[in-house]
């Protein structure tokens, strides 16, 4: 038996070649997989995890309350526990501690002091250098500005507030300034990092004060001073390069009961402790991310390994038809099924065998290209070939599973009659229905928010390309027949017979499904990648809201505006307003993402600025133009003389003026600008530090009256003079009472004058005398009209909680005052928010109202820029004002970061198996009855067919089929991936994406797919028919017909 | 009709040689029915696929009704096929996508016959084999005898002059065989076609104008 099957391998070794080979090619393609999904995926574990940022891996005790002489036992308990935590992954240890509030001088100024380790990677030196002396400093540059301090100087910090305060005074020399380098590491400061804030209170302060800080000094000088400390951190880092799934998941195990530990070590010393961390939550996004990618490369294996098993139950029949005289002749001689089972196996483990032996070397080394891909190794994931014993097992199971796929078909089973036949491919292709649409429906319903690993995700992709591949296929045959019928009417001989042939031709399913299957998951495998490219690009679209965000890491000044503008000169720029939102009552979900925000930017240029996907073919200009804040406001220019106060009261009343300007630059950035108080005694003063404002505009003023006099009622006027010839061009000034209902401000009227070379803003105010002897009376005058309500274009998601419609009216708060929103569209979600809670604004809009209601102080948070060139990212991170972040650097992270990258490199690699499976599949079907073949083309010679015409005829029958099987592989492509293509694209954190994914279907790349795989089988077609008619000869017309 | 003289054929070289044909000469007359008898192996096949043009001599001529068929090239040997030389398989040689009526349409094809015409004629032929009604069976739902006289039908359909046969009754039962043998005789007549044909049959022999014994290569 043994001689028989050697001989037989040696007689048949043409086709058992191509058998191994295909046993190589799949089995190759599951080691590719499980190398993918192994190391890959371990490497990609780390690498992302080094991609966080600090705040995602930190570990950070938050203590309150510390005793100075309690401070290093409290903070060294806290390193213990956090130590202990990520003993594995060994932290490195930054702490802070600041301290309570503390006089600035004798006013209500207060000031408060930091020891931190971390101050170097959080902010960055605009002058001098970082304390690290007893008794120096380095403060905020804002601080330093409004408190007149340079380097050198010294300052004293009083003694503390609140109860049981430290007495003493602190004398600290400054020897740096310092500017927040972002907003992110600056949370738990008391001023969010700004160094100043003109209103602070924590709660327990008994009014609003004036703060700045913080006041940084070595920790040595911290303890020296015995203050009292209100905030205690201590973080600890882990060493991410030695990030592993274990280390971590222990990591996050442990800190569960961290904050117990910490607590009971530090109860005496402390009044509250607490130990937090985003590593649970960061892990766990991370975990998602895996499992999405991991869900598409299983997604891969699956589609390869079916196509790998119909490929080799086809080969298997093929064998087994080819040795099927052989088999009835052994069995006429006495073989038993069992033996020919038993030798069949044998010669399956032998090709399994030879299939191992080669896959191993060849899934390493293919492992290794995918893995040195642009995108993976810019991800940091390439990796050598590297032979395991993993790998090795995967292999032999692998090739031992494909190859036993052969042994049935080559054993041969019984057929059923053609009418039960009939009745069991009905069955089949009914269930074959159900099970599809069943994994649509599923995919379809399955919640967006679905993180984990999602059998629905991995199942129904596979079976549906199958189920719709194998009914598709059922048509093929009828399809022909429905051709050969009409080209039978003609008198032609190639067409007519070809497709009769094509026709009848016994191929069976399994060659046609191969050939189907391998096209349509090449073309769904590149709709897929292109459709996830396409999500990818959108959400960071959406993520970022525009081309160039540059978020400021404190308020803006008008300096850095002008550095700024200087730095995006030429380009479509908008300073952005970017704050929560309080929305009547409603405050949130209690989801992360569900707390209003509102998004403000320059309406006019929305349709050049805004970028994220709107829906009913509207686009950002039509957006914006709702948005639009009228007549730009001009104001009063500004020259080299400043600005000019005269004031008149009654003779004998005792009232000044302090005046609050508000200027405009050329870019449309407003500041305030305060001035001193003026005497309303009829002279005119030029106020101090306005002389530098030339080329601005002042546009708003805020008049702060006061003064202790008897009671009565009286009227004064204030005149705002500018030195301006063509001032007179805005005469549409108003005014407003500003505060409280109940105000020493009875009435207020403003006109404008103009005289020669001057432009003069009167306001005359009526006082009540008596009330102004305990409250100050505030009007404002603007240069434009305060917009009654701010036109918003609200989120889907905001319209949907709020219940609100275009044309609504929504009462809102931001900052502190009370905004009413009018609905003028909805759109699906607000750039730079997605799928948050939010409103969309024309940033001028809301400028005038807070000014107009009050509030003065810049409100920029942001600036987006348009279409920026490479260079101009390069200069706005340079001036270190804050963060910059780009939409093809987010997309880019998005598509190519080490947990996502694997996902295209996947869809690539599912195009190339396909390819090759096709390839291979056309081999066996227009190859596998070669023999047979050629008997059939020497007859037909002999009937007088030209070689020409049975080279042609051979051809056009292959063509004929293998065209329209891989036409309908291409359309079963489109069918799968409209169906499923967008519900298989998952965010970064492995949920639906925001936007939802759309079908992009790449017409340029799909019709080289399909073109290619035509011309590939045509060549094969081409090849094997020149052998074939080539082989032919007299010697085959006694050959047995087939 | 034909006309053969000193066909030599030989395959393979060295001490393998196999002299198939070895100075063959002979003639066939319009009309005449010839047997060629012989052992298997001597060399019938081969004289056969010769004078049809299938295979070419080492040396000799074969005129086919006046044309010499060792000079014409792939184009010529076709259009001699197509015209005016038929074969009929052992193995019966049909094309087995094809239903019957398609198998015997294909020499009309080649010659371009108007569908109408094809089908008429093709309707004829299978209605002087007897399979008139199973023009739409494909070859395998006919039996070899049925078949066989698909085959023949469609070596009749070009109007050939001059027949081959391989043994055409070598795959059939004895009753079936003396069947198609009497229809091939009765055909010849009818259609007054030449006819070359082997055989080992002894009623086929009896049926043949005269009949070619060729032993290791050589007429005897």
């Amino acid at each position: 038996m043994l001689t028989l099957v050697r001989r037989r391998t040696l007689a048949q070794w043409r086709l058992l070649e191509g058998i191994v080979a295909l046993v190589t090619l799949g089995t190759a393609l599951l080691g590719v997989g499980a190398l993918l999904m192994g190391p890959t995926q371990d490497r990609s574990f780390t690498a992302g995890v080094e991609e966080t940022t600090p705040q995602q891996t930190a570990v950070t005790a938050f203590i309150g309350g510390v005793k100075a002489s309690d401070a290093v036992a409290v903070r060294d308990a806290a390193r213990a526990v956090i130590a202990d935590a990520l003993r594995p992954l060994d932290p490195t240890f930054t702490s802070s501690a600041t301290s309570r509030m503390r006089r600035l001088g004798d006013g209500q100024r207060l000031g408060y002091l930091v020891s931190t380790t971390s101050l170097p990677e959080r902010a960055a030196l605009t002058s001098g250098r970082w304390a690290d002396g007893a008794g120096e400093t380095v403060v905020p540059e804002a601080a330093a500005s409004r408190l007149h301090l340079a380097v050198g100087d010294r300052i004293s910090v009083g003694r503390e507030i609140g109860t049981r305060p430290v007495e003493n005074s602190v004398s600290l020399v400054v020897v740096g300034i310092f500017r927040a380098a972002s907003r992110t590491g600056w949370e738990r400061d008391p001023l969010a990092g700004s160094g100043y804030d003109a209103a602070y209170t924590d709660g327990s302060l008994p009014r609003l004060s004036p703060t700045y800080g913080p006041f940084v000094v070595d920790d040595a000088t911290f303890l020296a001073t015995g203050s009292t400390i209100d905030a205690l951190q201590v973080t600890g880092n882990p060493t991410l390069t030695r990030a592993t799934n274990q280390s971590m998941n222990a990591a996050v195990g442990a800190l569960r009961s961290a904050d117990g530990l910490l607590s009971a070590q530090v109860v005496d010393q402390v009044d509250i402790s607490r130990v937090a961390s985003d590593l649970p939550e960061t892990l766990s996004q991370v975990h998602a991310q895996q499992a999405a990618t991991r869900s598409t490369l299983l997604v891969v294996l699956l589609l390869g390994t079916v196509m790998a098993l119909t490929a080799l139950l086809l080969a298997g029949r093929l064998l087994g038809d080819v040795r099927a005289s052989e088999r009835a002749l052994l069995a006429d001689l006495g073989l038993g099924r069992d033996q020919l089972v038993v030798s069949t196996l044998a010669e399956v483990l032998f090709i399994a065998g030879a299939a191992t032996v080669l896959a191993v070397p060849v899934a390493a080394l293919v492992h290794s290209a995918v893995t040195h891909l642009p995108a993976l190794a810019a991800a940091g994931l390439s990796q050598r070939p590297a032979v395991t014993p993993g790998l090795v097992l995967v292999e032999v199971a692998s090739a031992i599973l494909l190859a036993l796929a052969l042994v049935i078909p080559m054993v041969g089973t019984a057929r059923l009659g053609s009418r039960a036949a009939r009745a069991a491919q009905s069955g089949v292709d009914l269930l074959l229905g159900v099970v599809a649409i069943a994994a649509w429906w599923q995919l379809h319903s399955q919640p967006p928010t679905a993180t984990t690993d999602d059998a629905t995700l991995i199942l129904a992709p596979v079976v549906c390309v199958v189920a719709v591949t194998v009914l598709a296929v059922r048509w093929a045959p009828v399809l022909l027949a429905a051709v050969a019928w009409a080209a039978s009417r003609s008198t032609a001989l190639v067409l007519p017979l070809a497709t009769s042939q094509a026709a009848r031709r016994p191929y069976g399913g399994a060659a046609l499904a191969l050939l189907a299957m391998a096209t349509a998951s090449a073309t769904f495998g590149l709709a897929l990648q292109t459709t996830w490219d396409r999500s990818q690009d959108d959400q960071a679209a959406l993520r970022v809201g525009t081309d160039l965000s540059f978020a400021l890491s404190t308020p803006a000044t008008d300096r850095e505006a002008a550095a700024i503008a200087a730095a995006t000169r030429g380009l479509a720029t908008s300073a952005v307003i970017d704050r929560p939102l309080a929305l009547g009552q409603y405050v949130g979900s209690g989801e992360d993402d569900s707390a209003p925000v509102l998004v403000a930017a320059d309406s006019r240029r929305a349709g050049t600025l805004l970028r994220g996907r709107l829906d009913q073919g509207r686009t950002w200009t039509t957006i914006g133009d709702l948005l639009a804040p009228g007549p730009a406001v001009v104001g009063l220019p500004l020259s080299t003389g400043g600005v000019t106060v005269k004031g008149s009261a009654p003779r004998g009343v005792p009232i000044e003026v302090t005046p609050t300007l508000l200027v405009q630059d050329a870019s449309g950035f407003r500041r305030s600008v305060s001035a001193d108080a003026v005497p309303l005694d009829g002279r005119s003063h030029v106020l101090a530090g306005t002389g530098h404002l030339e080329g601005a505009h002042l546009v708003a003023a805020q008049l702060t009256l006061s003064g202790r006099t008897t009671p009565g009622a009286t009227s004064v006027t204030v005149d705002l003079s500018v030195r301006t010839p063509d001032a007179g061009a805005v005469r549409d000034w108003h005014v407003e009472k500003l505060g409280a209902p109940d105000t020493p401000v009875t009435g207020a009227a403003a006109s404008v004058t103009s005289s020669a070379g001057a432009t003069t803003v009167r306001t005359t105010v009526q006082l009540d005398l008596g009330f102004l002897a305990y409250a100050d009376g505030d009007v404002l005058v603007t240069g434009f009209k305060r917009p009654a309500a701010l036109p918003v274009a609200v989120s889907e998601r905001l319209a949907d909680v709020v219940g609100t419609k275009v044309g609504g009216t929504i009462s809102a708060t931001v900052e502190g005052v009370p905004v009413p929103l009018q609905i003028v569209a909805v759109i699906p979600t607000v750039p730079s928010a997605p799928g948050r809670v939010a409103v969309l604004a024309d940033a001028d809009t809301l400028s005038r109202i807070l000014i107009g209601l009050g509030h003065l102080e810049p409100v920029v948070d942001a600036w987006w820029v348009a279409d920026p060139a490479p260079k101009t990212a390069r200069d706005l991170t340079r001036l270190d004002l804050g963060e910059v972040t780009t939409r093809t650097g987010v997309a880019a992270q998005l598509e190519q970061g080490p947990l996502r990258a694997m996902v295209p490199a996947a869809l690539v690699l599912l195009v190339v198996a396909a390819g090759l499976l096709l390839l291979a599949g056309a081999a066996l079907v227009v190859g596998a009855d070669r023999p047979a073949r050629s008997a059939e083309v020497a007859r037909l010679r002999a009937l007088g067919l030209t070689r020409r015409q049975v080279t042609r005829l051979v051809l056009v029958e292959h063509g004929i089929l293998l065209g329209l099987v891989v036409v309908t592989g291409a359309a079963v492509g489109v069918v799968a991936s409209v169906a499923l293509g967008p519900s298989l694209v998952r965010s970064d954190v492995g949920v639906a994406p925001v936007p939802a994914a759309v079908l992009v279907w790449p017409w340029g790349r799909e019709s080289a797919v399909v073109v290619g795989a035509l011309v590939g089988c045509l060549l094969i077609a081409t090849v094997i028919t020149f052998v074939v008619v080539r082989r032919s000869g007299p010697e085959q017309l006694r050959a047995a017909d087939s | 009709m034909v006309v053969a003289r000193g066909l030599t054929r030989t395959y393979g070289s060295g001490p393998g040689t196999v002299h198939a044909l070895q100075d063959v000469s002979f003639d066939v007359a319009p009309g005449e029915m010839v047997a060629l008898v012989g052992r298997s192996g001597s060399g019938k096949t081969t004289l056969l696929n010769l004078i049809g043009g299938l295979d070419q001599p080492d040396s000799g001529t074969v005129r086919v009704d006046g044309t010499e068929v060792t000079g014409l090239d792939d184009e010529g040997l076709s259009q001699l096929r197509r015209d005016s030389v038929s074969y009929v398989f052992q193995t019966f040689g049909l094309v087995p996508a094809l239903t019957a009526a398609e198998n015997v349409g294909v020499p009309l094809r080649l010659r371009r016959t108007p569908a109408v015409e094809r089908e008429k004629r093709v309707a004829l032929l299978l209605e002087l084999v007897g399979l008139r009604d199973h023009a739409d069976q494909r070859p395998s739902e006919l039996s070899g005898g049925q078949q066989q006289r698909v085959a023949i039908a469609r070596s009749l359909a070009g109007s050939p002059r001059l027949l081959i046969a391989d043994e055409p009754t070598g795959q059939l039962d004895a009753e079936t065989g003396l069947g198609v043998m009497g229809l091939l005789r009765g055909l010849v007549e009818s259609e007054g076609v030449t006819a070359v044909v082997s055989t080992h049959d002894p009623v086929m022999m009896a049926l043949a104008d005269r009949v070619l014994t060729i032993s290791d290569g050589r007429l005897t």
